[in-house]
Formats: C-alpha cells, structure tokens, sequence
C-alpha cells in the first residue's frame, strides 16, 4: 500500500511537468527567503546583539575623567593584588578621527578605531583572529613598538601585506607615525571593523605622551566587585549597562519577518499552482471516488504529493538560501565602517528552514486538496467542472483559518515569541486585506476602460478571468517597488543632502597634518606648489582641569595665530582668545557635565610647563569645518608653543581649486615629509558611499520582493497556460502567429507591472509626505530618475517572467495543442 | 427459480439547474433487477439514461425516490458509505474508460483494493483479473501504451477485482470500433457465465442492446419499457 501511494504521487508529479515545476519553485522561493533571512540575522545577531563583556573587553570597562595616570594604574594594579579584579588589560583608543596612509600613496584612509593594547593580556574576553600570519597570536605579532595588526577590510582598501609600511596619522599630535603591518585580523572581540590594534609602546609613540592609557577591561570574581572598583576612584561600566541598541533588534526582527514574509508569498504561490495542478486532474479524482475512494484516501494521498512538492523545493531553496545570505552578508560587510561579520552556516536554522518549509507548502496544499477532493464523481458522466458548494466554501475557510494557524506557529518559531509571530501575520493579513481589494479596484477600473486595438482587448478579457492570481502577482511587485523606493528616498536622499550640505569640494578643502620638525618643508613645497595663504592651528595634548582640581576629560588644545578668522569655527559668546592668558572653548562645554562659564579659570599642563587661562567664550564648528570639526580648547600660538615646546603638531587648511584638488593631494601625500594630506573630497566620498552601500544592501533585501513578484509572475502566466493552451490552439488555428499570441500575454503582464509600479512609487510619496509634514529635518523625497527606474524595473520584470514560461508553449503547433487536449 | 433482487429503483426523479431553469432529468422511474440479469438501458441522447446509470451505482443521488442495492437503501447513504457501496457491491465502466494515466494495468487493478479490506491480496487479485481478461502480458503497460479495446479491457477488470454483484458500464463500446467493441461485449457474456455478475448496461447502440436479457427503454426522463 505505502508503494503504491508514493509511487503514485512520484508519478503525478513528474506528470505535472512545468506544473510540479511551477510548485517547487514557489516553495523553493520561500525557503529561500526564509533561510537566507535567518542564517543573516544569525550572523547579525552575533555582531550586533554579542555579548556585553565582548564589547567591554571583560566583565567591567574601566576609565577615568581623563586618560588613567601613574597614580590611577598602580590604584589598579593594587586591587588586583587585593583580589577585587581578578585580571585586568590597558586600552589606549586614539579619540580622534584616524586617517591611514600606505607608504608610497598619497591619499588617506579614515579608520574607524586605532587602539593600542596591552598584548600579554589583550583580549581578556573574545579572540582575535589571525588570517596571517595564519595562527599567530596577538602577543606573537606585536613584539616590536610600531608593529601593527589591521582589520581584513582595511588590508583590503588599502591593499596591505604583512610588512607593508603605513603611516597613522590625527588631526592633533598623532601625526604619521610610521608603523609596520605585522598581522591581519579576520575577527576581533567587538567585531569592529575599519580598526587597527598595536601595542602600548606604539600607542605612547602615538600620543606623545606617558599618559595615554584611556580605558581598561578587568575580570571580576563577582558583580559586587564592580563597587569595590568605583569606590577606588573609577568610573565602571558593566554589562548591565551595555544594552543592545533599539536599531539593532528592529534590523534583526525585520530580516526574520521579510523571510517569513517570503514563505507566505510562496505558499500563496504553492496553493495557486496545486488548485490548478488538481483542477487539471478532476476525472482522476472524480474516477478515484468512482471506485470507492473516500474523502480521506484522497487526503492522504495528496497529501503525500503536496509534500514530496515541499520536500523538493525545500531542498532546492535551502541551498540557493544559503549561497543569497552569503552575498547579502558581503554587501553588508562591504559597507564603510561596518562590523565584521563572520559567515557562518547555522545547521539548525537550514533544518528548520527546510522543516518550515514542508509544513508551509503542505499546509498551503491543503487549500487546493479541500477544494479538489470535494468533486463529485457524477462529472465522469456528465464531465466538465462543478461549482463550488456552501459545503466547500465553509470548509475552505476552514482551510484558509487552518493554514493561518500553522503559518502563525512557524512565524512565532521564526521571530522567537508568539506575540511577534502573531505580528507578523497580522501584518500580512492586513497588507492582504489592504491590498488586495485595492488592487481588485484598480485593476477592475482599468479593465473597464476602452482599450484601443484588438489585442489590448484580448489582454484585457483573459485579465478579467484570472484576477485572483494577477492581483497576488502585483502585490509582491508592490512590496519590492515600495521597499526600494522608500530605501532609495531616504538612504540615496540623505546621501544627496549630505552631499549638498557638505559636499561641496570648494573651500577649505585640503588638509595637511604633521609634526613641527617637519613644518618647514611643508611650508616650502605648499609654497613651490602655489599654496601661500592658509589656516594655521598647533595641536598638543594637555591634562586640562578646573580651579577646583577637577580633571576634564577635554585634552586637545590647539593654539591659533592672531586675530583673524577661521572657516572652521564661529564663535558663539564671548570672544576669541588675544591674550596668552585666554582660551575659547567648544560650546558643549557650557552644558552639564562640564559646566564651564566664561571667566573661569582652567589648568593647563602639559610635560613641561603648567599654565592657567581665563575662559574667554565659546565656539561652535560651522559647515564649512565638515568632518573636521575642531573639539579642541583654543588658545593663542604662542601660548600653545609655549606649553608644548618641540611637542606640537601642525594643522593646515587650505582652499585649493576642485580641479586640481585630487593631484595635489595625491603629490603633497606623497612629498610632504611625515605629514598627512587629507582631501575634502576624499571625506565627502567617503560619507556619500556609507549611504551608498547601506542602499545597495537595503536594495537586495527588497530586490528579494521583487523576485517574489517575478515568481508569482511566471506562476501565474505558467497556469494561464495551462488553462489556456486550447484557447491558444484555436486562435492559431485561425492564423495568429505565436508574435500576436505572445504579445497578448506580454500586453497583460505589462499592466500589471506598471500598475503595481505606480501603486508603489504613489506610496513611498504619501508616506514621505506623511514622515515630512511630522518631521520637517527628514526632507524626504524621490528624484524622478528613481521613479522612473522603478517603475520601469516592476514592468520589465513583469514582461521578463512572462516571457521566459510563454515563450514556448506560444510556439507549439495548434494541431499539436490541439490534439492533446 | 426466482432470482433474488439486487437492484430496486423506486419513483426515481432528478432535476439539474440549468442556468436560471429547473430541468426535469429523471421523471418517476421504478424497476427492479435480478441476480445475474444482463438488462440493457436506451434511449435517445438526453433522455436521461446516463442520470438514471448515475443515480443506480451511487454515483449521484435522486431529488427523490429511493434506490435499494442488494437489500441496502442507498438513497440517503453520506458520501464514505456511498464510495464502500461503490467499492465493494457496484463496478462501474465508463466509456472514456477512465484509467489513472500514471498507474500501469496491474496498479489501476489494484486500486481499488487499497480502500477495501483485501489491501493485502491487491497485487494477486489484480494479477489474476488481468488474466480473466486477457492481458496479463500488458500488466505493466500504461494506458497511453495500450489501444482502445485494451484499456476498456483493464477498465473491466478493475470494476471487478473487488467481486461486486452489480457491474453497470456506460457506452463501454462507445469509443471502440464495432469488432473491438463485439470483443468487450464478448467478455462481458464470458465473465457473467464465469462470475454471475449482474450486468447494466447503459447504450444507444441497437447491437449492444440486443446482446442484453432485456431492456430499459427511457425517454424524456420516463420508462417506457422493461420495468420487471
């Protein structure tokens, strides 16, 4: 008996032909979504939801109001003596903005972190992970001061081996220090990408200064040592206080819901195509029943078929699942300044991904199984197909409620709680409930307009019979039009305001930083390169505190010449600095914490000398500062020269022609001796393609919708088809070519792109409208080069999918069609 | 010797909708049938007769009026109970013979006896049917493979692998050329002998009708002829 019903049900598949094809391709597209969705939100999920104590570096994160003293490490040193810290490393993170330059080119890259560590304990916590020298640890690599581990993605943006010499570079007194790349790191503990890790040696060669430890991590025996620890004088972030980011489970819980999302939209396809593949198959079941074959029977041997369907596709979807998460995750890892993210291939999930998969389409099948097995056998002698019952309408319902069930339960596995599952289906529901009767007006408004030509009108009556399947094809074109154009709108829109605001190449637009040994040559080649007038600031660090002793945590000091004006900063109250005796400060330094008035009296001590000053006013950056806003507590030069005696770094700012800004960064780079050239245009570029490739990862995530749209497409077309093939044998019959045959289907699908194109780019402007009448600053809106290309993209999606499954049953002779029917 | 009755139709009617009409099918139809009568159905096309082969093998139901099948009154019986009468009393050939397009001869044999309580013996009743009807070098064929004679052949065999009483066949010759339709009727006459089947046999052709006992003439839903 078991051989029979599966050697019946492997039959009737292989006989389905493009039917059973159709089918498992609509499950295959769903697992698809579903397993890509979930391995990515796994990997994310490790990166961004990781464990408090990998981005502490350990149980408890160390620091102080200023960088951690002489005084501070030995306290530090003491409880781990007394116990309380069970061990503990050094961190020293370099504050500023970090650029990095390879020997032999002239142009920067901007680093997202540089830290130096202690390499006998570095990490407490996590593992950093070696690629090469392959194995190598962080104490085996760092041996020698300007020794250097970088990230994988730097190594690659910049092309870096192992001994390739670099320069790291700041804007105030780290300027081109030379390093040496030693390692290349393929995972870190907070998996921070964009980073370079050296040794506390390096890291003092760095800061010019003994006190350049910022941070440590410790280890703790128990939680309440963490007191112990503040009541020495620290200040202790725990891992209580490390929550994951709003941001972050939003992204996560959205991969999970666009996969079940895709289940859904390939169930719905599955339950189209076994209606029909059943419909086709009415004399069978009616005989099948003619013979004593009960309800039930019929069940269970469709329910077979359906999940050999499940089975197969399934499989099918899990492995290209697989291979699309693996290129989803390089877009996202591919975004500037990203997290490193480690692909991996979660077992569980693929299983359950396949499991899921089964239980959809078996369950999706069931709708077509209630409507099939309710024929009666009566039509074997009068034939043709009957008409729905009360009976079959109720318990198709019942189906259909049943169905939302099991869909819930999978969506609630999925999301990881009941109340999130349920969500997801309520939306969906809703989006249906929504969508559909709106499309059916559309649709139903359009097809009742006077169409011109003969053909338009056969496109027109074949939409009319089949408006359930083209209004399902048109709301995944409508979800995939929607998601990239709200994407495009808000990712490519900010990417253009950034541009606008900031992105002007023209101004102060070339930077160079460097070391006061080197300021000379550096005056001379600006000048030998006609670059006479530019702004001038000398940066040192500082221990800065109030009249009260109380460190700041405020340790850039920059001294300016004279009294003119900067581009980069304005002055909001008070005045500029003119004597030695005064300073100007950041306007943020007016505001809790810090709480500084004018005319109070700051400390400034540097290795050589102490001095006070008077706060004078404060400053703000302006535009034209861009990404290289000063923070710093400004001085008058001579004052800072003073403080700093040899140790001082340079800054120059000057406006250069746009045309020939990119070759002289390119040859200042490459000549200034131990300084760093920075472009404007170098920095704009860079913000522009962080909003560049965080659209380009949002676009293949809604390019998934599309694809659904595309395969709902061909679902239905390939359906039509079927039903159709007689009507097609008749009209060649009656001398229309496969071209006007074809033309007709193309006609149909046509509408159906372009309307649900329109819907979607008419959407995202309501909603923009609706984001911007309640936040101003967001300023949304789609260019109508974006428009246009999407509308252009659901259309010839639409015609491409039709075209692929027509293309040849359009061609076959009528006798042919004909006769087999 | 008085036969027993195997089938009773009593008063039998049936309307069909028709778009917004009413049509009147079947129009108060009574007889009976002996054990192993070979009773022929005509009359002209859409008279009813096919309605009439419908309602007696639990195909269909009347609008009203009973049918009684080996002393069971089937006339109000749930669709499970129905397909166990159709299983296991009635076979039924059809004249587009009906075959499962992806099962060979052998598994359309068998596929009845998979829903009855003989699931175990399928494959060797299925086997020893084919060969009562000549075609036990065929068992493995498909019906695509098989010509017309034969498919009507297995079509037979599978209406009696499960030993009904009561064989009713609508047009069985219908689709076959006249020799090939005179070799059905042939193992018709040969199985009823081997089997004492009762045989119904629904036709409009003169030829097949008059290899019957008797006949059942209906026209325009009303039995003319051969009520006993």
């Amino acid at each position: 008996m078991k051989s029979f019903r599966l050697g019946y049900a492997i039959r009737s598949l292989v006989r389905g032909g493009q039917r059973t094809v159709l089918a498992i391709l609509c499950i295959a597209f769903g697992v698809m979504a579903l397993v890509s969705m979930q391995l990515l939100s796994a990997i994310v999920a490790d990166t961004m939801m990781m464990p408090p104590e990998l981005e502490l570096g350990g149980d408890i994160e160390i620091a102080g109001n200023a960088p951690l003293g002489t005084d501070e490490l030995a306290r530090l040193e003491t409880l781990k003596q007394q116990g309380v810290v069970r061990d503990y490393t050094l961190i020293a993170k370099n504050r500023e903005m970090t650029m990095l330059r390879r020997e032999g080119s002239g142009r920067v890259q901007f680093l997202t972190r540089a830290m130096g560590v202690d390499a006998s304990t570095y990490p407490l916590v996590g593992e950093v992970v070696l690629t090469e020298p392959h194995g190598a640890t962080v104490r085996d690599v760092l041996r020698v001061p300007g020794d250097v581990i970088v990230t994988r993605d730097v190594a690659r943006k910049l092309g870096l081996e192992i001994g390739s010499p670099v320069k790291l570079g700041g804007r105030s007194g780290s300027a081109a220090t030379p390093l040496r790349v030693a390692g290349i790191a393929e995972l870190v503990p907070d998996r921070m990408g964009d980073s370079m890790l050296y040794d506390t040696a390096t890291a003092r060669l760095i800061a010019r200064d003994d006190n350049f430890v910022t941070s440590a991590s410790a280890l703790l025996d128990s939680p309440s040592a963490a007191t112990r620890v503040e009541q020495a004088g620290f200040t202790v972030r725990r891992t209580s206080d490390v929550k994951p980011g709003s941001a972050e489970q939003l992204f996560n819980a959205m991969l999970k819901g666009a996969g079940i999302l895709g289940l859904l939209i390939g169930g719905i396809g599955v339950a189209n195509t076994l209606t029909v593949l059943f419909a086709r198959r009415t004399l069978e079941i009616a005989t099948l029943k003619a013979i004593g074959y009960r309800r039930r029977d019929l069940f269970a041997l469709f329910t077979l078929e359906t999940a050999l369907l499940g089975i197969a596709g399934s499989l099918i979807g899990a492995l290209v699942g697989v291979f699309v998460s693996a290129q989803l995750m390089s877009l996202l890892d591919s975004t500037e300044g990203a997290i490193m993210l480690v692909y991996r291939i979660d077992t569980a999930r693929l299983i359950g991904g396949v499991a899921a998969g089964i239980v959809a389409s078996t369950a999706f099948g069931l709708y077509a199984i209630t409507r099939a097995v309710a024929v009666r056998p009566a039509v074997l002698l009068r034939g043709g197909s009957q008409t729905a019952t009360a009976g079959t309408r109720a318990s198709g319902f019942g189906i259909v409620l049943l169905v939302s069930v099991v869909f819930g339960a999978i969506s609630a596995v999925v999301m990881g709680s009941i109340g999130h599952g349920a969500l997801v289906v309520a939306v969906a529901i809703v989006a249906l409930a929504v969508l559909g009767p709106l499309f059916a007006a559309l649709l139903s408004g359009i097809l009742r307009l006077p169409l011109p030509g003969h053909m338009l009108h056969i496109a027109r009556r074949n939409l009319q019979h089949q408006r359930a399947r083209a209004i399902v094809a048109m709301i995944a074109l409508f979800i995939g039009a929607f998601t990239i154009g709200f994407a495009a709108a808000t990712m490519l829109g900010a990417r253009e305001r950034v541009i606008a605001r900031h992105g002007s190449d023209a101004g102060l637009n070339l930077n160079i930083y460097g070391r006061l040994n080197s300021e000379p040559a550096v005056r001379d080649l600006l000048t030998s390169n006609g670059i006479s007038q530019f702004e001038a600031a000398y940066t040192l660090r500082a221990r800065v505190a109030k009249a009260n002793g109380s460190a700041l945590a405020l340790t850039s000091v920059e001294g300016r010449s004279g009294n003119s004006a900067f581009s980069d900063i304005e002055v909001t109250s008070g005045t500029a600095p003119q004597l030695e005796t005064e300073a100007l400060l950041p306007a943020f330094a007016a505001a809790l914490p810090l709480n500084i008035s004018i005319g109070d009296t700051l400390a400034i001590s540097s290795e050589t000398t102490n001095e006070r000053v008077i706060v004078s006013g404060f400053y703000r950056p302006t535009e034209a500062a861009g990404g290289f806003a000063s923070n710093a507590i400004i001085l008058t030069e001579s004052l800072a020269r003073k403080l700093a005696g040899d140790n001082l770094a340079f800054s120059f700012n000057a406006a250069v022609p746009v045309a020939s800004l990119d070759q002289l960064t390119e040859t200042l780079g490459l000549a200034a001796p131990g300084a760093m050239v920075v472009s404007k245009a170098d920095f704009n570029a860079l913000r522009a393609r962080s909003y560049q490739s965080l659209f380009i990862f949002v676009a293949g995530l809604a390019g998934l919708a599309l694809l659904a749209g595309a395969v709902l497409i061909a679902n239905a077309v390939g359906l039509a088809l079927v039903e159709r093939k007689r009507e097609i044998g008749i009209f060649k019959a009656l001398g229309y070519t496969a071209g006007r045959v074809l033309t007709t289907i193309l006609l149909e699908n046509a509408l159906l792109g372009i309307l649900a194109g329109t819907v979607g780019i008419l959407s995202v402007r309501i909603v923009m409208a609706f984001i911007n009448r309640s936040l101003p600053q967001a300023e949304l809106s789609i260019a109508p080069v974006t428009a246009l290309t999407l509308l252009l993209l659901s259309t010839t999606l639409a015609l491409g999918s039709a075209a692929v499954v027509a293309w040849r049953p359009t061609r076959l002779r009528p006798l042919v069609i004909l006769r087999e029917d | 010797m008085q036969r027993a009755t195997v089938l009773e139709a009593r008063d039998l009617t049936r309307q069909l909708p028709l778009g917004s009409q009413t049509i009147e099918i079947l129009k108060g139809v009574s007889f009976t049938i002996q054990q192993g009568e070979w009773v022929s159905v005509t009359g002209p096309s859409g008279s009813g007769k096919s309605t009439l082969l419908g309602i007696i093998s639990g195909l269909d139901s009347p609008s009203s009026g009973r049918v009684i099948v080996n002393g069971t009154d089937i006339t109000d019986l749930d669709e499970d109970a129905l397909a166990r009468i159709r299983n296991r009393e009635i076979g039924i050939v059809f004249q587009s013979f009906n075959l499962i397009p992806t099962l060979t001869a052998q598994e359309n044999v068998e596929a009845p006896l998979y829903v009855g309580p003989d699931r175990h013996q399928a494959r060797a009743r299925a086997a020893a049917m084919l060969e009562l009807v000549g075609l036990s070098d065929r068992a493995g064929h498909r019906p695509n493979q098989l010509s017309g004679g034969q498919q009507q052949r297995v079509a037979i065999a599978r209406a009696l692998v499960t030993r009904p009483s009561i064989v009713v066949a609508d047009e069985p010759t219908g689709n076959l050329d006249s020799a090939t339709g005179a070799q059905i009727l042939d193992l018709f006459a040969r199985l009823r002998e081997e089997l004492g089947i009762t045989l119904i046999v629904v036709t409009h052709d003169a030829t097949v009708a008059a290899r019957a006992d008797r006949a059942l003439h209906i026209e325009d839903g009303h039995l003319l002829v051969g009520a006993v």
